[in-house]
């Protein structure tokens, strides 16, 4: 037994790494590096300052947590239009019960309500898709589409279409507040030598491929480096991106570590074959979908959170541009291929663009036209790494 | 250009020298010679597996000039086709089991859309010609009557039976000037009316054109054919004139190759039975068809029960039907374990520890994308769940590592993707997935489809093994060999009823492949 186990993990280090396969993960981080680079040089170096990269870091929030929602969506090959006016309605819910209910005078208690009426609106709302989708067999596109059109239509409603201000303080401070930097460095610190002391375990007993750690080695130690740098040099670590790291985080675990990341990727690996394998597949697109709604509800309190108020028009085209994240992080539209990891290099390749080009003064319009370029390269990229 | 009423039986329309095809390795054709005269009737016959479907691919054009060995003649020159598109060019047309119509399109379109535009006629190569409707529907109303089909030329395809839309088929075929006309098991959908109507459309056009007839049944092959032409593995065994033979020789043609078999003895299984079906019928919902009928059988622990049966006969039905996965209305008693069970899917019968292995391993068995753990475990996750749903990975290695191991399953990393394996592993790893399930009841279905010999040495092996550790196997295949070499006993189908079961002792293939052929309607000619 242990044996075999050795040879094929021998097997597999002597095996030549084949570059072209790692392809789908060089190139997004060329790309950001390059990106940063060139919006250094062209802003004469206002670009990669702490300030401003940790200012970047709050914008993607948002965008982050939905597209990691619409990872696990289009990995079981569906497609989730709704988001953008679900995050419009959850927000809009947050801010009417802080402003009209009043719950803001409750201080914490307050905010805390808010923020779980939000998600459990949000909860709701993707829970209700994913019944159609999963019980009624109703494609994803189509219902998705319609709940798009509802929860938009009730955000109007309960708003009497009037924008919802200020926010009491205390939930503002999710999007305006920041982890000290001491504790952000410890945290981080803290979580560098966590994962590099299971990497070496790992290593040193052979139970993953020598590359794959070597990957994750590199991944976190760029990420907890360039955190250490950002936050510990301003403010510290904001509210906003550690809820959305948390986010990210569970995602991958569940991807990777539970029955059902398992099952997300047999559905969209070949739907016929989990159904006759056992896999439980209503039950888990409708689960599917209800995490989505939660993180689009997440999504509503902090971008209303991070306005101080809820406009009814809150989240347009958001869906689009979490899309757009999920597939230039290499994530298959046709599912059962894809990881968080990729998302999350997508959203900051999106969300470097957006910055950069406000920096250097690009008009939003030009912006437009350019992520539009963007998208359907990075496409077009991926589609050329996965030909042989 | 058609030579009416000449048959020159010195040149032949077609001729067939030395074709060989293979796959990865393995023939599907080693030797095919035969020659076709114009203004035959020819029936080409075979077992599953035989060959013929790529044999008919080579003379479409499926598989082009260059990825076959051997040479095909058709009206004197060398077939050098490029693509289907060009076979048709060349007037060989097919007719193939799924029709290949527009469903949504009328009749009169169905027949003249690969023509230029305007279909009336006049050749335009202009997209924005104007489209003469009536002269369209006009021009094909008269070929349909020309034909004597009783057909509308403005009839929405889909709204049609599937009797005429073979005949707006066969109206196609003749109007692209077709002079060799290939019909692919036609009647496997048909009623009996409709059959015989068939057959006289069949018998008036012998005139017109040259008829290569597909079939497995052996009365309308000796109803319409001058002559038959037997493939055995990949090989043109004999052609027979039909009023020189009969059934039993056809059938012992088809089936005669020189199998090594092992000497079975007589054995006699102990215990309850695991599973019992009582008068099972199975009813498709949208046409009411009855796909199978009163059907009846049961198995004990360690038996393998066979189940043979021709294309079409509703052999994978019957086990679909069983576990509750074939669209229509079941009836009639399922018990397991002396409990009735109604399994509506598949997680149910996995509940119960039944285990199914389908027929079409790349769409419905496997996930080609990912690795071969993925695969092996994903009905099994639960034995590695640490706690609510969380995987213990390390742990579902050892698992995986001990199934490839089992099932000999040869690959140099578990993780690597299903899809770069050969059809034998990916077949192991289809096994090793329903195993790791340690099933009471094991449902297989053609378990050996496109693997190589000696992969299916060790397939057999795994499955007696499986039932030596006291599973009942069911057996599903649509080769004689193969549930001879495993069987205790064989269910035999035709059209959804149970012909006879018998007891795998001194059996051989003819008197099985008499009971699904049905050799009594055949030999009276």
């Amino acid at each position: 037994m242990e044996a075999v186990l050795e040879k094929i993990t021998m097997k597999n280090k002597t095996s030549k790494i084949d570059w072209r396969s790692y392809q789908r993960e060089i190139i997004p981080i060329a790309v950001i590096i390059l990106c940063a680079l060139v919006f250094d040089a062209w802003s004469g170096g206002a670009f990669i300052t702490p300030r401003n990269l940790s200012n970047l870091s709050r914008q993607v929030c948002v965008n982050l947590t939905l597209a990691i929602g619409m990872t696990l969506i289009i990995l079981t090959s569906g497609i989730d239009l709704s988001v953008g006016s679900v995050l419009a309605l959850s927000g809009m819910t947050a801010a009417i019960s802080q402003v009209h209910w009043q719950w803001s005078q409750m201080g914490v208690t307050g905010a805390v309500f808010s923020f779980a009426l939000a998600i459990a609106v949000g909860g709701l709302s993707g829970a209700t898709t994913g019944l159609a989708v999963s019980r009624l067999k109703i494609t994803p596109f189509i219902v998705s589409l319609g709940m798009m059109v509802i929860a938009r239509g009730l955000t109007l409603i309960i708003s009497s279409a009037q924008a919802v201000a200020p926010l009491g303080e205390t939930l503002g401070r999710l999007s305006s507040d920041y982890l000290s930097p001491e504790s952000s460095l410890f945290l981080l610190s803290v979580t560098a030598v966590g994962v590099v002391t299971i990497l070496i375990r790992q290593w040193i007993k052979k139970t993953a491929p020598v590359f794959e750690i070597t990957k994750t080695l590199f991944a976190t130690l760029a990420l907890c480096g360039g955190g250490i740098y950002i936050f510990c040099n301003y403010r510290g670590i904001p509210y906003m991106v550690f809820i959305s790291v948390l986010c990210a985080l569970s995602g991958i675990f569940i991807l990777k570590y539970t029955r059902l990341g398992r099952f997300i990727y047999a559905i969209g690996g070949n739907r016929e074959a989990a159904e006759l394998s056992g896999v439980p597949v209503a039950k888990t697109l409708g689960l599917t979908y209800f995490m989505m709604g939660c993180l689009a509800g997440l999504a509503g309190v902090m971008d209303s959170a991070r306005v101080n108020g809820a406009v009814p028009s809150a989240g347009e085209l958001g869906e689009l541009d979490a899309i757009a994240a999920v597939v230039i992080g290499g994530t298959s539209l046709m599912g059962g291929v894809g990881t968080i990891g990729g998302t999350v290099l997508g959203v900051l390749i999106m969300g470097i663009l957006n910055n950069g080009m406000s920096l250097v003064g690009v008009s939003e319009h030009y912006q437009k036209v350019f992520k539009g370029i963007v998208i359907i390269l990075a496409v077009y990229l991926d589609l050329r790494s996965k030909k042989k | 250009m058609t030579l009416k009423g000449e048959r020159d039986m010195n040149s032949p329309l077609l001729s067939v020298s030395n074709v060989r095809k293979s796959f990865d390795g393995i023939f599907a054709l080693r030797e095919v010679n035969f020659k076709i005269f114009e203004g035959e009737c020819i029936a080409l016959v075979g077992e599953n597996g035989a060959g013929k479907s790529t044999l008919m691919k080579i003379l479409s054009g499926v598989w082009p000039v260059g990825k076959y060995d051997g040479e095909v003649h058709f009206n004197g020159k060398k077939l050098s086709l490029k693509s289907p598109v060009e076979g048709r060019k060349s007037g060989i047309s097919i007719i193939h089991q799924e029709l290949c119509l527009f469903p949504k399109l009328t009749v009169a379109e169905n027949l003249f859309l690969t023509e230029s535009y305007p279909y009336d006629g006049t050749p335009s190569n202009k997209l924005f010609e104007r489209v003469r409707w009536n002269a369209i529907y006009e021009r094909a109303q008269t070929l349909m009557n020309d034909l004597g089909f009783d057909v509308e030329a403005r009839a929405i395809v889909e709204d049609l039976s599937v009797a005429k839309r073979q005949l707006v088929e066969i109206a196609r075929a003749f109007h692209h000037k077709a002079r060799l006309l290939i019909l692919d098991e036609p009647t496997s959908a048909l009623s009996q009316i409709e059959v015989e109507h068939l057959f006289q459309v069949i018998k008036r056009m012998k005139r017109k054109m040259t008829f290569i007839y597909i079939s497995h049944k052996l009365d309308e092959v000796f109803e319409l054919a001058d002559r038959i032409i037997i493939l055995r593995d990949g090989q043109t065994v004999k052609s027979l004139n039909k009023a020189e033979t009969n059934a039993a020789e056809v059938i012992r043609e088809m089936v005669g190759r020189s199998i090594k078999l092992t000497e079975r003895t007589e054995k006699v299984i102990e215990g309850e039975p695991v599973i019992s079906v009582k008068n099972l019928s199975h009813q498709l919902e949208n046409n009411g068809k009855q796909i199978l009928s009163e059907i009846s059988f049961e198995v004990k622990p360690g038996e393998i029960f066979g189940i043979s049966g021709l294309m079409g006969s509703g052999r994978s039905e019957l086990l679909r039907s069983i576990l509750g996965v074939q669209a229509g209305i079941r009836s009639g008693t399922i018990s397991f374990q002396g409990k009735n069970v109604d399994w509506q899917s598949l997680s149910d019968a996995m509940a119960d520890k039944v285990a199914f292995v389908p027929e079409d391993r790349k769409k419905e068995g496997l996930f080609l994308e990912h690795g071969i753990d993925f695969n092996l475990t994903i009905s099994t996750l639960k034995e590695n769940v640490i706690q609510g749903g969380i995987l213990d990975l390390s742990s579902e290695k050892e698992r995986v590592v001990r199934l490839i191991q089992q099932l000999g399953v040869k690959c140099s990393d578990p993780k690597s993707a299903v899809k770069v394996l050969s059809g034998g592993n990916q077949q192991k790893v289809l096994l090793g997935k329903v195993v790791a399930l340690s099933p009471k009841v094991l449902m297989l279905d053609e378990p050996t489809r496109g693997v190589d010999v000696g992969a299916k040495e060790e397939i057999y092996e795994i499955i007696r093994q499986l039932a030596a550790q006291g599973m009942a196997v069911i057996l599903v295949s649509s080769e004689l060999p193969e549930l001879l070499a495993l069987s205790d006993r064989i269910l035999v189908l035709r059209e959804g009823k149970a012909m006879g079961e018998l007891v795998n002792y001194k059996l051989t293939q003819e008197k099985i492949m008499s009971l699904a052929a049905g050799e009594n309607n055949g030999s009276c000619s």
